[in-house]
């Protein structure tokens, strides 16, 4: 029998919906799913197809607002005639944003949250949670303050939370997207692990598709509220890349392969800098002497707490190195700096004012700009949209140097190739454009020049291509 | 014979007492989780106005806040948001036996900010906002004088004598920058939070 | 070790010292709270981070001490006339006395908040209300995750230009434009917080609370301590074995048998969890010095 059966589901979103981008249009139509008792489903599509809202409309208690038709059986069962305690704790899912997950300060406690809701016996409660801390090796941060945990710990924290309460049906709406490879890997290992010890039926909503596909029994491909394939993953994959086919470099035309770049002029020139926290903290950036060139986009690769974020805060000004200098060739450069969260830039309560702060008026806006609902906040866009949005807010500044913090986190490649685009623009215009990321295929597409940070400090920039060949471990295959 | 300084311990009792039947009655009743959400971040916003303003003393939004929080989430949201908020920063400004009459005093200013002003629409008149700070203004008095109050007691012992109204004449700075940074701070931020928390509690519908 | 005591065993406990002797106006028994609040604060902190705190305690005495007999004049030594009042060294004592109560217990509390640790408070409060519980727990999980936020919004805004030249008035306007910003950004938040509440459950059925610390039989054996010293000393100075007048002159009572015992056992039981620590500070000390 099937534990999940979705029959001809359709759902329009409430016009009043905050959550709602686009009023009026089907947000998901004649879903029929079937899925069976401990199989792991992979639910991926561009962004706006519907997957998020699919998942949410398992989870009845957070269910958006909005017509409804079609039913949902769980477990054999109309999913709306679950009760409300049966609904939470047999069925968890993991939000997209982990941060705001978090309602406890210590780690113990986020753990016992949900015990608590469903008025466990203390001695349950302390079996489930010492179980939980054991599997998810938990043990070392069991006692931490919540707020000190890196983000992937805080996603495991999330997830073993969930998995306290002993569900039967897992969803997960994103949980990698924001997590970097080291963490996502960790991620991905740890459902492995759950789901070969206890079989539990999983659903992942995710771009990031190379990650959980390998873990996938089945792969649903949406595309504008519809189903267009279910299937193996093997055979979900072609059709996926169909849909949305990977950024490709674009091929050097003459001019840019004769482009010697000891001729391009460097923007910013650091000249053996130091740089350290504090008096008594090592040594974050270490002796670190490079230039970065005007009109070309640097990509900068390197470990989490390598100190990307720290070079950018040198750069842009927010810290001084200790020793060394940082010549800029223009006199008074404009740095504007895109960081990995990007809800830092937005001050106004409309897209539209928000891009009226920085100068933009309908007139000039950007075309990807009309992808968004001009009149609704900021922060009811999606996590790609919100990209887009600080993309349009920076390019109106006109920098010289423009700085970005993971550009391609959460987005599908129809967002990547716009910021592919754009980026070609600025550097077209001589902006020295310096990412840091841990995508090598999108670093691959846009970038020219490409280093590894380490140890305080950069391996010579060398031409994306050449990087790309000569190294082993980074390279695309 | 009864044992000399007896009003502390009767005060003590009986605020503390209070304060934990307050919060037990308030358990009964049911709370939305958004707004139990918005509680706790208005407690957050006003411990860390608290901090912002840490140098300059009597200088504070935090009654504001509480106020704010009364009139556009009610007379519970209030009271939670004055007691907790008196409780929590007291974390970092130093615990004493104060604290329960902070805890009372502000969870008052927030409890009657509810009862007498929670509006159902988010649009200020200025006729309003007059009233509400003349509202601020009285319990920057309030909370002076009552925090004072029991200072002269918990200190000395007793209320009786040029004491007690020597200690609020010398507080008169002190309670005017109270009254001051009442209105002022609930001039300045009503705006902005009548047109978020409105925003945010007509599109959640709590 | 106090940290491994129920949170209401040091509640109470705590309470109970340095209340106490608040509730009479017995310097002595004041200068006992003083001194013991004192070596409690040696358990958990060392001479240097006291010693800066030491000038702020002093100023705090004087102010209590003095402001009393400028507006008390009813006792009968006369130290001196202030504008043609009395200055009197009984009203100067009865500050100083009110003073030394006033720091002792101000210590005691000290202690008390470093030894209350946040999931100690949340276990207290929870067995009261646990709604409040649950706020309380959002808003100490929030609080450092606002002050991070709002040190790289205000970063991230200004290198956006906001703050325009610097001037004052600019500021101001880039100050109040960070809060409202914040302040959406903070709500819409929330929102997503409490639709995580409401996915794990929060709400289906009457909240439990998941303790983390146990009763011990040393708990129950120290609250129990605390309410005899509590029931005790309370009699004996109901009694009037502690009463003293200050006005017009300074009458001390009389040392009796009961008082002393009553001073002893304060002073025990007031030092009693501080000694496990000095012990093992004393023996480490010889540990080393033979090794």
């Amino acid at each position: 029998m099937d534990f999940l059966k979705i029959n001809n589901l359709n759902f329009k979103y409430d016009p009043s919906d905050p959550s709602d981008a686009s009023a009026d249009r089907f947000a998901l139509r004649n879903i029929d799913l079937r899925i069976t008792q401990g199989e792991i489903v992979t639910l991926c599509g561009p962004t706006g197809c519907g997957k998020s809202t699919l998942l949410k409309l398992l989870k009845r208690e957070i269910a958006p607002a909005g017509e409804l038709s079609g039913d949902i059986l769980f477990d054999g069962k109309e999913l709306s005639s679950l009760t409300a305690e049966e609904q939470s704790r047999d069925i968890a899912l993991l939000f997209q944003n982990t941060e705001d997950q978090i309602v406890t300060d210590k780690v113990w406690h986020e753990l016992a949250f949900g015990l608590e809701n469903l008025g466990l016996s203390q001695s349950d409660m302390e079996n489930r949670i010492a179980e939980i801390i054991a599997f998810f090796r938990l043990e070392s941060i069991s006692r931490s303050d919540t707020g000190a945990l890196s983000g992937g710990q805080k996603q495991l924290v999330l997830l073993s939370s969930l998995l306290a309460m002993s569900p039967k049906l897992l969803l997960l709406d994103e949980p990698i997207s924001a997590l970097d490879p080291e963490n996502a890997e960790t991620f991905i290992s740890a459902l492995k692990r759950l789901h070969a010890q206890t079989g539990i039926t999983i659903i992942i909503a995710e771009h990031k598709i190379n990650y959980v596909a390998p873990i996938s029994d089945k792969m649903v491909v949406m595309d504008d509220g519809r189903i267009i394939c279910a299937d193996e993953p093997n055979i979900a994959l072609w059709e996926y890349k169909k849909l949305l086919p990977p950024i490709k470099r674009e091929s050097e035309d003459a001019s840019g392969k004769s482009d010697d770049q000891s001729v391009t002029p460097p923007a910013v020139t650091l000249k053996n800098v130091f740089f350290r926290y504090t008096k008594k903290s090592p040594d974050v950036i270490e002796n670190l002497d490079i230039s970065f060139k005007r009109g070309k986009c640097h990509a900068i690769f390197g470990c989490n707490g390598a100190g990307k974020t720290s070079l950018f805060n040198l750069i842009s000004g927010l810290y001084k190195p200790q020793e060394g200098k940082i010549v800029f060739s223009d006199k008074k450069p404009k740095i504007a700096y895109i960081p990995q969260n990007v809800e830092l830039l937005f001050i106004a309560d409309t897209v539209e004012k928000e891009l009226a702060d920085t100068g933009l008026n309908k007139a000039n806006y950007p075309d990807y700009v009309n992808r968004l609902n001009l009149s609704s906040s900021p922060f009811d866009l999606s996590g790609g949209e919100k990209q887009l949005l600080a993309l349009a807010k920076i390019s109106a500044l006109n920098p010289d140097i423009l700085l970005m913090d993971e550009p391609s986190k959460g987005m599908d490649t129809n967002l990547e190739r716009i910021m592919q685009s754009e980026l070609k623009r600025f550097t077209e215009n001589g902006i020295c454009v310096i990412m840091s990321t841990h995508d090598l295929e999108f670093a691959y597409a846009v970038s020219d020049l490409c280093s590894i940070l380490s140890m305080g400090r950069l391996t010579g920039f060398k031409p994306a291509e050449e990087f790309f060949e000569t190294n082993k471990l980074y390279s695309l295959k | 014979m009864i044992f000399e300084r007896y009003y502390i311990l009767i005060s003590l009792i009986l605020i503390a007492g209070s304060l934990a039947l307050v919060f037990a009655r308030l358990d009964k009743r049911r709370t939305g989780v958004r707004r139990i959400t918005l509680i706790a971040v208005m407690t957050a916003l006003s411990i860390v106005g608290r901090f912002i303003f840490a140098s300059l003393p009597a200088f504070k939004p935090v009654s504001a806040i509480v106020i704010l929080t009364g009139v556009y989430l009610g007379g519970e949201a209030g009271f939670l948001v004055g007691s907790l908020s008196a409780f929590l920063s007291n974390f970092y400004f130093g615990q004493g036996p104060w604290t329960p009459f902070q805890m009372t005093a502000l969870g008052i200013i927030g409890l009657l900010a509810g009862i007498f002003f929670q509006k159902r629409s988010f649009k200020s008149t200025v006729f309003r906002r007059i009233i509400i700070s003349i509202y601020a203004a009285v319990s920057g008095v309030f909370y002076s004088l009552f925090l004072d109050t029991w200072t002269m007691i918990w200190t000395y012992g007793s209320l009786n004598g040029p004491g007690y109204l020597a200690a609020v004449l010398a507080a008169v700075p002190y309670t005017a920058l109270y009254v001051v940074s009442n209105v002022s701070f609930f001039i300045l931020l009503d705006i902005p939070f009548g047109k978020r928390l409105g925003r945010i509690i007509t599109k959640y519908k709590i | 070790m106090i940290e491994r005591l129920h949170p209401l065993t040091i509640f109470i406990y705590f309470l109970t010292v340095s209340m106490l002797p608040a509730f009479s106006r017995n310097p002595l028994l004041h200068l006992l709270c003083l001194i013991t609040g004192s070596v409690m604060l040696f358990t958990w902190t060392d001479v240097k981070n006291i010693l800066k705190k030491v000038p702020f305690f002093i100023l705090f005495f004087l102010i209590i001490s003095l402001f009393n007999p400028f507006f008390y004049h009813n006792g009968d030594t006369v130290l001196f006339y202030v504008a043609g009042r009395r200055f009197s060294l009984e009203a100067l004592l009865f500050g100083a006395d009110s003073a030394l109560m006033v720091t002792g217990v101000g210590l005691w509390f000290i202690s008390l908040s470093h030894y209350m640790t946040s999931d100690k408070v949340l276990l207290l409060f929870g067995t009261i209300s646990a709604k409040a519980a649950t706020i309380i727990s959002l808003v100490m999980r929030i609080i450092p995750h606002y002050s991070l936020y709002i040190k790289s919004y205000r970063k991230h805004q200004k290198m956006l230009g906001l703050y325009g030249d610097g001037s004052f008035l600019e500021t101001v306007r880039a100050e109040g434009k960070i809060f409202a910003g914040f302040l959406t950004w903070s709500l819409e938040h929330s929102m997503t917080t409490a639709d995580s509440m409401t996915a794990r459950g929060y709400g289906v059925k009457k909240r439990k609370s998941f303790r983390i610390c146990r009763f011990r039989s040393f708990d129950i054996l120290v609250i129990c301590l605390s309410f005899i010293l509590a029931a005790f000393l309370g009699l004996v100075l109901g009694k009037g074995y502690f009463y003293t007048e200050y006005y017009p002159t300074i009458k001390m009572p009389q040392q009796s048998v009961l008082s002393i015992i009553s001073e002893a056992v304060y002073i025990i039981f007031s030092l009693i969890l501080t000694l496990n620590h000095f012990i093992k500070a004393y023996y480490g000390f010889f540990k080393d010095k033979q090794s």
